[in-house]
């Protein structure tokens, strides 16, 4: 849940970015780590196996600027994509204000990209949570592969809900700024809270 | 006085921001009420591990037993003279979790004696203010964001 502190001036909110095994979460936040002044940017705290993959989670906290006299902070967190880390994926999940789906663009993880969706609204269901008034971002990854599902397709059967949806490619960057910015933009719109006079 | 500096101002006039190396009080979601930590990446990652470090427990402890908990949990990784020690405190009838996190300790059991009786001083220093009740607000913070105030908010990246 985001944390308005009015005295202080500042915004807390938590951002998930969720998906299947290997469709690319880590390599959005890493680009975006690699992407980010020093002075706006905290350690990324990745917590891996030994084979690279996310254990439990990788966190990045972002100290973005100022709007409307309230300072932002944005902390992006990822689960693990494999299927046997459900138990993970649950605790990342609390408290969180918005999610990127991150789906892999390819034909042969179609069938992944729809389990992993239908594990996030089961988990967002069992905490409580109203898929219609979270703020929810489609990616589309891996745009720049040759065996690509096409985006109506990505659309159509996992997209049901017209979320707003990017393409990218996260290892080029491409498609990353623009989907944290969108779901960053849903976040802020949806805090609760109304301007203290 | 809103909370985060009032634990701030508690920590400073008890010396407690020197107990341990780092000692921080941390929201259950992993947002930092307090840290002796000067660099906000350090007290960022601490938040996030604190909080998710607690989660992973409770859920491991809740494999072996459904019951509501008795008494308070205490979470512990340590060697003879350095660790982590994890409480959790309520305050304002929500849970925090107040962590030290020491190094080269002569008297570890000491310290976390004392971890323990900082948690109950700061849980009664803080019943002494009265809370105002934070009534839920309904309308949004923001009713609208220019795309020019967005790119504003992002201009730290060089993408």
């Amino acid at each position: 849940m985001s944390f308005v502190n009015y005295h202080t001036k500042e915004i807390n909110c938590k951002i998930v970015y969720y998906g299947p095994g290997l469709g690319g979460k880590t390599t959005n936040i890493q680009h975006v780590y690699q992407r980010t002044t020093a002075g706006s940017k905290g350690q990324m705290v990745t917590l891996n196996t030994e084979n690279e993959r996310t254990l439990f989670f990788d966190f990045l906290p972002l100290d973005l600027g100022t709007i409307r006299g309230f300072k932002t902070r944005f902390h992006l967190y990822t689960v693990p994509g494999q299927v046997f880390y459900e138990a993970s994926r649950k605790l990342v999940l609390r408290g969180v204000d918005g999610v990127v789906f991150v789906a892999d663009s390819q034909v042969e993880r179609m069938e992944d990209n729809i389990e992993s969706f239908n594990g996030l609204k089961r988990n967002l269901e069992d905490q409580g949570y109203d898929m219609e008034k979270l703020p929810i971002v489609m990616q589309w990854n891996k745009r720049d592969l040759p065996n690509t599902i096409s985006v109506q397709d990505l659309e159509s059967k996992l997209n049901k809900k017209d979320f707003p949806s990017f393409e990218s490619t996260a290892t080029t960057g491409e498609g990353v700024f623009e989907t944290l910015k969108m779901i960053s933009k849903l976040v802020l719109l949806n805090i609760k809270g109304g301007l203290e006079s | 006085m809103n909370l985060n500096k009032i634990i701030k101002h508690f920590f400073m006039e008890n010396d407690y921001h020197l107990m341990a190396a780092k000692t921080a009080v941390v929201r259950s979601d992993g947002i930092v009420l307090f840290s002796n930590s000067n660099s906000f990446e350090e007290s960022s990652s601490i938040g996030a591990l604190v909080g998710g470090l607690w989660q992973a427990a409770s859920s491991l402890n809740s494999i072996v037993s459904s019951k509501e908990k008795e008494l308070d949990f205490r979470l512990s990784f340590d060697t003879s003279n350095q660790g982590i020690y994890i409480l959790p405190i309520n305050i304002n009838k929500k849970e925090f979790y107040i962590c030290a996190i020491y190094s080269e300790v002569d008297n570890p059991a000491l310290l976390k004696r004392n971890l323990r009786n900082l948690k109950s001083n700061l849980e009664n220093f803080l019943s002494d203010f009265n809370f105002k009740k934070i009534e839920s607000r309904e309308e949004f913070l923001f009713s609208n964001i220019t795309d020019e105030e967005m790119d504003n908010l992002f201009s730290f990246s060089r993408y």
